[in-house]
């Protein structure tokens, strides 16, 4: 910055106002200090800066399994909004782990982040994580997985649109529908396992925990899941499946066992995801919001970030019902 | 948000700041008892008080960020690899990504890399989605930076990107070994360098093997799903079918799988098929599973990182500073000998 000083002919502290837009400085100084800057190739320095102003306009996303299509979908969204915002993306994986979750949220806030966007793998408000963000009053955003009302929180609402899926299943006829449900410990799955409830209810039917098949969010798991069930006397003759990567496992048991679906099987999966059209029958898939989930992140962090007592809010968005072929409600 | 400061660490412990910072910071050659050094570390722990990483970085002079600037943090699982593979790299080297998504634009490049350089980044990693030839952004001369599944025009760069011919020659190799003579190639038409390349390494693989040339079996077209489509039928109704077809990609391959179901042909009775990219939700879930080439993104993640990693800390690296990542056949059911 001296160079810009003396090659402009004018003070540091009169550099300093031009870039900082501090104080009135006349027009043509002005021009004179930004063509210093110009010449000598002058790159503010931020994280000097960032101890005075004491905001590093960073943010810190926190989440899994960032190679899940879904989330690399949702990262991408949350990068552009967060830039959107004026603000850069500081990258970190939580690996859907408690340990290793505190970890990275506590580096973050090492980095001076001004707020963090945490897809996290609690359930409850008594996770260390949580506990640690809540105490030193970090400004955190709760994306995708609204696991505590002490913080802000946006995620798609998973209960009504779960229960309509099931729901449907039950007015095609279908006496026996299971479920291939997520890890217990993620509050989406636990979700999706009430809305499940509530729609075989709201279809008259009683719930049998004899058909609900622990996918544990994973393909292999979940193909375990399937066969186990398609191995009970009376078996399901539809399933609503949970995720993404269970849906897979699922086409893939049944397709080894020759189940046709939706003949032999009707099918309703959460997440919809670039190939769901693709395979064939195509699947009859809740599409997640991914970008209205982003956008209203970031606007909750923004606004907690510059009004840090206001009282936490919770934003449920409703999906999109892509309405395909494997219900077997089209024939 | 306050954070708890050294001065309260050495007030719990009843002892100066000096001595915290000697003790936390691990200096060699002063000494201090055992039992005060444990008093200052149990503080520590009880206030939560670590070093400032941000106080620090004004000090080393680094901020032990990692910029990541990327055309599109696209849909496909490839990105989220990669970026994956240089996110662990970075954390395990007590780095943090900043990502970066560029859209591809021009500007937008600019503008960011600049933004980037502001906030003092260690290095840049600069990523395409899918093996690109790319003009740099001006400003990122003014930083360590090394390509990730991108080679840089006019520059001479550290850079890592697939063994396309290689793998390519893999594929091929392996249906000659099954006993293929009448090899087509459903290929992508735009000319991205994948495209090229893989091309080189079918050609490569037919010449040992004394099998001519035939233009006939090579169809350049979309590279999706209803391009493969599309090629594979054009191939399949030639007066002398190919009995395989190695497709620039899984998508492709898919929807060759497609024509060939439609035309009563059977995988891999009647013809042998290999794709590319081995992905996930296609190579594995096809019936039958599809033989294929592995892109390995995760590790191209990792070597970029690495690379940049041993620039920014000036460690002195025996490997070449361009990287031909290998791109290893992924066998599964798709390939058998040809239908006599």
């Amino acid at each position: 910055m001296t160079d810009v000083a003396r090659q402009a002919g004018v003070s540091v502290s009169t550099v300093s106002h031009v870039i900082n837009g501090t104080r009135f400085v006349a027009d043509e100084t002005r021009q004179r200090v930004l063509a210093a800057i110009e010449s000598t190739g002058y790159i503010q320095n931020d994280i000097a800066r960032s101890l005075v102003t004491s905001s590093t306009k960073t943010i810190g996303l926190a989440i899994s399994a960032i190679s899940n299509f879904y989330f690399a979908d949702l990262v991408a969204a949350l990068e552009a909004q967060v830039r959107l915002a004026g603000y850069t993306l500081l990258l970190t994986d939580t690996h859907d782990d408690a340990g290793e979750e505190l970890k990275v949220v506590q580096a973050l806030h090492q980095r001076r982040v001004d707020g963090i966007l945490l897809a996290t793998e609690a359930h409850g408000p008594g996770s260390p994580s949580l506990r640690y963000l809540d105490e030193l009053n970090i400004p955190t955003v709760l994306v995708d997985r609204c696991a505590s009302t002490r913080f802000d929180q946006v995620g798609t609402e998973n209960v009504e649109s779960s229960a309509h899926l099931v729901l449907h299943l039950a007015q095609l006829g279908h006496r026996r529908i299971g479920i291939i449900a997520g890890r217990g410990t993620l509050i989406t799955s636990a979700e999706r396992l009430k809305g499940y409830q509530v729609g075989l209810a709201r279809g008259g039917l009683t719930f049998d925990p004899g058909l609900v098949g622990s996918g544990r969010s994973n393909a292999a798991a979940a193909e375990i899941a399937v066969t186990t069930l398609l191995e009970l006397p009376d078996p399901p003759t539809a399933l609503f499946v949970a995720n993404n990567h269970m849906t897979i496992g699922v086409m893939r048991a049944l397709d080894r066992r020759g189940v046709r679906v939706p003949e032999d099987m009707a099918l309703t999966v959460f997440d919809d995801f670039e190939w769901a059209s693709i395979f064939r029958p195509r699947l009859t898939a809740i599409a997640q919001p991914i970008l209205e989930i982003a956008t209203h992140s970031v606007r909750l962090l923004a606004e907690r970030i510059s009004d840090p007592d206001q009282p936490p809010r919770s934003v449920r968005l409703k999906p999109r019902l892509m309405h395909r072929d494997s219900c077997g409600c089209v024939r | 948000m306050t954070r708890p400061r050294i001065k309260d660490v050495a007030r719990l412990a009843g002892v100066g700041t000096t001595t915290v910072s000697v003790v936390l910071n691990n200096v060699d050659g002063v000494r201090v008892g055992a039992e005060t050094r444990q008093r200052i570390i149990d503080a520590a722990e009880q206030l939560g008080y670590t070093s400032d990483p941000i106080a620090r970085s004004l000090r080393t002079r680094r901020t032990q960020t990692i910029g990541f600037v990327s055309d599109v943090i696209a849909t496909t699982p490839f990105a989220g690899r990669m970026i994956q593979g240089a996110q662990e790299t970075a954390w395990q080297a007590g780095y943090l990504l900043v990502l970066v998504n560029t859209g591809g634009d021009r500007d937008v490049q600019e503008r960011t890399v600049s933004e980037l350089l502001k906030r003092q980044v260690d290095g840049v990693l600069f990523a395409t989605m899918y093996h690109q030839e790319v003009e740099l952004p001006a400003a990122l001369a003014k930083v360590k930076t090394v390509l990730l599944d991108a080679s840089p025009l006019g520059t001479d760069l550290p850079h890592v990107v697939p063994d396309e011919r290689g793998g390519a020659l893999a594929a091929v190799g392996e249906l000659i070994s099954a006993g293929h003579r009448r090899i087509g190639f459903a290929t992508e038409a735009l000319p991205v360098p994948a495209a090229g390349r893989r091309l080189e390494g079918y050609a490569q693989a037919l010449k040992p093997a004394g099998i001519a040339w035939d233009p006939a079996l090579v169809i350049a077209e979309h590279g999706d799903t209803a391009g493969g489509y599309r090629a594979a039928h054009r191939l399949l109704a030639l007066p002398e079918p190919p009995t395989a077809i190695f497709c620039y990609n899984d998508r492709m391959a898919m929807g060759c799988y497609r024509a060939a179901a439609e035309r009563g042909v059977s995988i891999p009775r009647d013809l042998s098929v290999v794709g590319y990219d081995n992905q996930d939700l296609i190579a594995p879930e096809l019936f039958p599973a599809l033989t294929t080439v592995a892109l390995p993104h995760y590790e191209m993640g990792a070597w970029a990182a690495r690379a940049l990693l041993d620039l920014i800390e000036d460690n002195p690296r025996d490997e070449d500073s361009r990287h031909l990542m290998p791109c290893p056949l992924i066998r599964r059911d798709s390939v058998g000998p040809p239908a006599r």
